[in-house]
């Protein structure tokens, strides 16, 4: 950890770890890389699509090939807070109170059909998401580096579900978007799972201090004064917007450039371009918007907002 | 440019194509637009584009354009109104802008084919179309605007998957609705008659056969009066309310059921306009959309009259019937006359010469002597207890009916004697010969019964208003109106609803005859300042619109400036991409831009690490530019 890591290695590391993501999840190179992207910047990812296309598993090839604690979360209606932070127990024999850890407590979190829970279970998460610690009984109590949560949901069943608040929505680095494989692919999958699911022949590739390296080794990405600057107007053209109701925060825009040196580096640059910036806008901003009720029924969608910003702001060159 | 376009739609393609042949039949500019037809398909054939730049395709607009306008020959006009509606420069403009399609359609565009551009210059190109002299050109247009709004449908499909802006989505919609509404304006306009005369004869359930209505050349005293009622209307009345009778024509020789001398073998006599002005007084403005023999229709106590035109002349016939001949009457006719009091004896009402006086006494000798047990009945008491007890007897022994059955013979002997039930017509002539039985003067009149209130004081005439009525002389105060007819059987009682499409439609046409009559008072000077002004509506909205977006857009604000060589190589760089016909624009970046370019592929990243990365060298780069100028030169 001490020695920072060169490019080439952690491009090695990171193509282990796609390569084995790519055994299970098949044709979905770029939301792998996405998902990828947002761990290695530090951050949580949101899967969000129909059912069937992935989501859990790709979850679950991400957390066992890391060589780390991973905890699965079910969200149900009758989930609770403490249901995922953990709580205190009375012990009878010496009259104290014991904590027992929550599911949280661990490396890879994955919060499956995170909008099935109503919103008091939601924000427990809130804390935990942000600031890497849980505080129970007036005591604050850090979880384990590093630390990634992965939630899906499924945005088209409306039914016993409960959208996610948006200081909930912001938390989330990016949003990463499976979609249905191409014919090829699908075959393939049908191939690969004929006799034996390939999942269940993924090891660790990486370990939780290979992680955390790479995680300090993104930090070390070079911006561009010019293209923080980008990054910054993107944001800002979405505040003033009257469809709005809700812009862009400073901690979306914080989560684009952490996100964009990710990505430089996964590009084997040492040095972040707009390109970059421009690649990831749609799963790093589009999900951060509010749309005011009259533009949102208007036909207008998130997307279209964030592709107004790219059209209408400035490159630097 | 090595790219290739996108190619139009087919529905885009085909609405154009149709529009095109629309001008095609209407102008003569046959070769012209089968060339830019041609092209137009051409566009399927090959796929390269002009390069998008706009002073190119300015260049070709100027050679273009000028070539049209040089070979044009519309005739010379001086005003702006009988420019707008003359056929000559309609189709000059639709000329112009099926030019300026073909151009769209062969430049290059970012963002694809300019659709909405293209629907919008087909719509101005038909409608150019639709404005034409001939009678088979109208024909044809209108049979080609169907298929126009089926492609127009077929296009907005087009549209729907991304709509590219609001504006154009506006547009494509505007034009499908005027689109289908002219098209289905058109069928009921062609086809309202015999919508009327069906929807008449399905709900009386009757097949009769179809007589004149309205006003003929004399007024014959039939089986029916006015059997199918066409709302069509006739008159707009403006300044003055209420209920009226406007004649049209007066009658006074009878025979054998039939009013004449006919309207058109009368003796008209040109009256100075300063004679017909009579006396001064509040206009009454009349809008003249239909006209029998270009008879003008006034009440009997009118003024003074004075028509709109110049050139326009005033005929009068011994009765006081007032006619325009109708190869001056303009199309709508307006008139103004001045309104007087009940029996007041003006221009229309002549004084009764001795002669005259004979004349409208006469009753056919066999119908006298038949009539004379019941014209015994009004021998005595003043002319006005005559004529009160006629139409007393009238009115008590005849109900209103709109159909008659007289037999054969004479309809008014048959219908007195057989106290018949009988329509307007046979009151009005059993007055008259009542009344010519009786001593009193009188003749039959022919008009319309003004009645249907369109807003304050507009009263509007409709086909169907047609009524009857007579006019006698009564001494020492000179001619009146007697009108027989049972409160019942008059117009306004019996139609007293017009739809209310009729009457939007009314008031559209309303506003195009305005609106015609007002760009006809122009100039051509104003003209121009008018275009003028309209041409400055779009610019303004650009600058407005630009400074609108500059404002909102962060970007106005430059970046923090590179150092000088780097920003140096990077202007020759674009420089040279130019040359090469490559802009990139600036809301892209040079990786979007030339990543497929090898040879600019490698200078890209190259600048990228220096620009952003910091690494490598100014010469570096400088050299790699050097490189591609070369290139470009050879």
């Amino acid at each position: 950890m001490e020695a920072m890591m060169d490019a080439g290695e952690f491009r090695a590391k990171v193509e282990r770890l796609e390569k084995n993501l790519s055994r299970v999840i098949k044709g979905k190179s770029e939301s792998i890389r996405l998902l990828v992207t947002g761990m290695l910047a530090g951050g949580h990812a949101l899967l969000e699509d129909v059912p069937g296309t992935g989501k859990t598993t790709l979850a679950k090839t991400l957390a066992r090939s890391i060589d780390g604690e991973f905890r699965r979360v079910q969200f149900t209606p009758d989930l609770l807070p403490a249901d995922i932070t953990g709580s205190s127990f009375y012990r009878p024999q010496d009259g104290t109170f014991e904590f027992r850890e929550g599911p949280v407590f661990c490396n890879v979190l994955l919060a499956d059909e995170i909008n099935r829970t109503s919103p008091r279970t939601q924000s427990a998460l809130l804390e935990v998401m942000q600031e890497n610690q849980v505080t129970v009984d007036g005591r604050r109590r850090d979880l384990p580096r590093p630390f990634f949560v992965v939630a899906t949901q499924n945005p088209t069943e409306f039914h016993g579900t409960y959208p996610l608040p948006e200081a909930q929505l912001d938390r989330f680095t990016i949003r990463v978007t499976l979609g249905y494989p191409d014919h090829a692919h699908e075959l393939e999958v049908l191939a690969s799972q004929h006799e034996r699911n390939p999942f269940d022949e993924i090891s660790a590739v990486v370990s939780r201090e290979e992680i955390i390296a790479m995680q300090e080794r993104v930090k070390r990405v070079r911006v561009d004064a010019g293209v923080a600057d980008y990054i910054v107007r993107l944001v800002e053209f979405t505040r003033g917007d009257a469809r709005l109701r809700l812009g862009i925060s400073p901690r979306g825009s914080l989560a684009l450039y952490r996100c964009s040196q990710a990505a430089a580096l996964l590009a084997g640059r040492d040095y972040v371009t707009p390109d970059e910036v421009r690649g990831l806008a749609f799963a790093v901003l589009a999900h951060r918007i509010v749309m005011d009720t009259k533009a949102k029924y208007g036909g207008m969608r998130n997307e279209l907002i964030i592709e107004e910003s790219l059209a209408k702001t400035l490159i630097p060159r | 440019m090595s790219e290739a376009g996108e190619k139009i739609p087919v529905a885009v393609t085909g609405m154009c194509l149709v529009a095109m042949g629309a001008l095609y039949v209407t102008s003569k500019e046959y070769a012209g637009l089968l060339v830019m037809g041609i092209c137009l398909l051409a566009t399927y054939a090959v796929r390269w584009r002009l390069p998008a730049s706009p002073l190119l395709a300015w260049a070709i607009r100027v050679v273009v354009f000028g070539a049209v306008l040089m070979t044009a020959n519309p005739e010379r006009r001086t005003d702006v109104g009988s420019m707008v509606f003359d056929p000559s420069y309609t189709n000059l403009f639709g000329f112009l802008c099926t030019a300026e399609l073909v151009i769209r359609a062969w430049v290059k565009r970012r963002g694809g084919v300019a659709k909405g551009e293209m629907v919008l210059l087909s719509g101005l190109i038909l409608t150019a179309a639709t404005n034409a002299n001939e009678r088979v050109a109208v024909q044809w247009v209108r049979m080609l605007a169907p298929v126009y709004v089926v492609f127009l449908g077929l296009t907005l499909r087009a549209f729907r998957k991304r709509p590219r802006s609001w504006a154009v989505g506006w547009a494509a919609a505007l034009l499908g609705v005027v689109g289908i509404g002219a098209t289905s304006s058109w069928a009921v306009a062609t086809l309202e008659g015999q919508i009327t005369r069906w929807s008449m004869q399905f709900l009386s359930g009757k097949n009769r056969e179809t007589s004149s209505i309205g006003l003929g050349r004399t007024a014959t005293l039939g089986r029916s009066f006015n059997p199918y009622p066409s709302a069509r209307r006739v008159l707009r009345m403006e300044g003055w309310p209420g209920e009226q009778h406007l004649r049209a024509m007066s009658f006074d020789q009878y025979n054998g059921g039939i009013w004449g001398p006919a309207v058109d073998q009368r003796d008209f006599a040109t009256v100075p306009a300063e004679k017909m002005l009579g006396r001064v007084g509040r206009e009454v403005g009349m809008t003249e959309y239909a006209s029998a023999y270009g008879m003008l229709c006034v009440p009997l106590e009118t003024a003074g009259m004075r028509v709109v035109g110049d050139g326009v002349e005033m005929q009068q016939d011994d009765a006081g019937d007032v006619r325009v001949p109708t190869e001056q009457m303009s199309d709508p006719m307006r008139y103004w006359f001045v309104p007087g009091k009940e029996g007041y004896q003006g221009v229309v009402a002549k004084a009764l010469t001795a002669e005259e006086r004979k004349w409208l006494l006469l009753v056919p000798r066999e119908m006298a002597e038949k009539l004379g047990e019941i014209s015994g009945q009004f021998k005595e008491g003043t002319t006005e207890e005559k004529l009160a007890r006629i139409v007393i007897y009238l009115q008590r022994m005849h109900h209103y009916s709109l159909t008659v059955d007289p037999g054969d013979g004479d309809p008014i002997e048959a219908f007195l004697l057989k106290k018949l039930d009988g329509h307007c017509q046979y009151f009005a002539a059993s007055v008259v010969i009542l009344a010519r039985m009786s001593g009193i003067p009188a003749r039959f009149a022919a008009g319309y019964y003004a009645h249907e209130k369109e807003s304050g004081d507009v009263t509007v005439v409709r086909e169907r208003d047609a009524h009857a009525w007579a006019e006698c002389w009564v001494e020492g105060k000179g001619w009146v109106t007697v009108d027989a007819t049972p409160a019942g059987g008059r117009p306004d009682a019996l139609f007293t609803e017009t739809p209310a499409w009729r009457r939007w439609w009314e008031k559209g046409q309303d506003l195009v005859a305005a609106a015609r009559a007002w760009l006809g008072e122009r100039t051509l000077m104003q003209g121009a300042i008018m275009i003028a002004g309209l041409a400055a509506i779009p610019v303004f909205l650009r600058v407005w619109r630009g400074r609108k977006d500059r404002k909102r857009r962060v970007a106005s604000v430059a970046y923090a400036p590179v150092s000088k060589e780097v920003a140096e190589v990077a202007k020759r760089f674009e420089r040279v991409m130019k040359k090469r016909g490559l802009v990139c624009p600036a809301d892209r970046t040079w990786r979007e831009c030339f990543a497929e370019d090898e040879r600019c592929g490698p200078f890209v990243r190259e600048y990228n690490a220096l620009r952003f990365g910091g690494e490598g060298s100014v010469q570096g780069l400088r050299g790699m530019v050097e490189k591609l100028e070369m290139e470009w030169k050879r």
